[in-house]
């Protein structure tokens, strides 16, 4: 084990180096890359005091931009999760991290660790839309059509708790049911409902939204699209024109 | 077979159909503008991206995605400015230098998006000489509505 210490310690030591960027701007060299061999960029500038600023002077997110945005509140917020649970700052896209010489390299191992999170946000970006989809769509819902006074969780049959819809407008006229649907497991949950009501003779119209087509297999999508009313098969689509298609609803069943 | 109709689409003649703002936009530290373009034939949509760096001029990127759908772009290619003052110490790497990023077939099998070939490219040794360079290799038809070549490096900003 020793001699295995012995030489991480010593590649430890030949692998990493510093070039001046810019005056007092120094560029380190570390064996961290990214997906495509381009690698990571970290700076670290001496502020005097014995103090050092680890920074990667905006380059994480220009670099995140090239394929994913952070551009709706959910993503912000998972940003600045990521960065506030390693204590890294965040001033106008420069994510930095200032520290006393005594701890520089654990600190710039962080801050590499914390830089490499942000940049894979893209490749979890489906787990990332999937887990905020609910969330998104309940945003959306009470922000966009609570003029429609939308029950969450509602009961059509109260006696059976087990059907729920996601959420009900117009729920003391003839109601619109909406769904949303991000895997098979909820899409066929929502078949089941909407049947069940049709049996109970329930008055309703089904509206479905997906998180994006692809979440659900062929078979599911024609299930689907066979039992509910009206199929948004994106979320980013119920966003676009779900406001103009509920209006139209609410306006039809009075 | 897979290069070859990698090649195809990057050379294919294409057109700006859409443009995110008519002059860069400024984003955090970098300067941005981003583009839908269209194939001649009509069968085919690209985004093509544009980032330069605030403070290091030199650090760029000029990308052009294949668009199947418009939530799922396939990188094609990425003309990029250096990374890094000197050659890296560690591994040989091109990004020390003017480079080109593109798509290999191991990426697609893989299906993960990423551009993992890369080389120094004598084409271009500046911004604007890879804009241009890669306006001509993109076949990008109609760049002269949306870019003035007259002006400098950012100039246009």
């Amino acid at each position: 084990m020793r001699e295995i210490l012995e030489i991480l310690q010593k590649q430890c030591s030949q692998k990493i180096g510093l070039r001046e960027k810019r005056p007092n701007v120094w560029q380190v060299l570390i064996p961290f890359y990214h997906e495509d061999g381009d690698m990571v960029e970290v700076f670290i500038t001496p502020l005097g005091n014995n103090l050092f600023r680890i920074s990667d002077y905006g380059l994480t997110l220009m670099r995140l931009s090239y394929s994913y945005d952070i551009d709706t509140p959910n993503k912000e917020r998972i940003f600045n999760s990521i960065i506030s649970s390693y204590n890294i700052q965040n001033e106008r896209g420069i994510l930095f991290l200032d520290t006393e010489l005594e701890h520089l390299y654990p600190a710039l191992m962080q801050f590499i660790g914390v830089i490499l999170k942000v940049s894979n946000m893209k490749l979890y970006k489906r787990e990332v839309i999937q887990s905020l989809f609910f969330e998104m769509l309940d945003d959306f819902v009470f922000t966009n059509l609570a003029q429609y006074e939308p029950k969450k969780n509602f009961h059509p049959l109260p006696d059976m708790p087990e059907y729920e819809v996601n959420y009900c407008f117009n729920h003391s006229r003839v109601p619109v049911y909406l769904f949303g649907v991000n895997n098979s497991s909820t899409a066929r949950l929502t078949i089941i409902s909407c049947q069940k009501f049709i049996i109970e003779k329930l008055k309703f119209r089904s509206v479905t939204v997906l998180e994006s087509l692809d979440c659900l297999s062929r078979n599911d999508q024609k299930r689907l699209m066979t039992a509910v009313d009206k199929v948004f098969p994106e979320f980013t689509e119920f966003e676009k024109n779900g406001v103009d298609y509920i209006k139209r609803e609410m306006e039809i069943l009075g | 077979m897979i290069e070859r109709e990698i090649e195809r689409l990057i050379i294919m003649p294409k057109r700006i159909i859409e443009s995110s703002s008519k002059e860069f936009s400024e984003e955090y530290q970098h300067f941005r503008r981003d583009f839908k373009l269209q194939s001649i034939d009509g069968n085919y949509k690209f985004r093509m991206f544009i980032r330069k760096h605030k403070e290091f001029q030199e650090n760029f990127s000029i990308g052009l995605d294949l668009l199947p759908s418009p939530d799922k772009g396939m990188p094609l290619i990425r003309c990029n400015g250096p990374h890094y003052v000197t050659e890296d110490i560690l591994k040989p790497s091109p990004h020390y230098d003017y480079h080109i990023h593109m798509i290999k077939n191991d990426d697609i099998e893989k299906d993960i998006r990423k551009l993992s070939f890369a080389e120094i490219t004598d084409r271009y040794n500046s911004y604007k000489e890879a804009l241009d360079y890669f306006i001509k290799r993109t076949n990008i038809i109609n760049a002269n509505d949306y870019f003035d070549f007259q002006k400098s490096l950012f100039g246009d900003l």
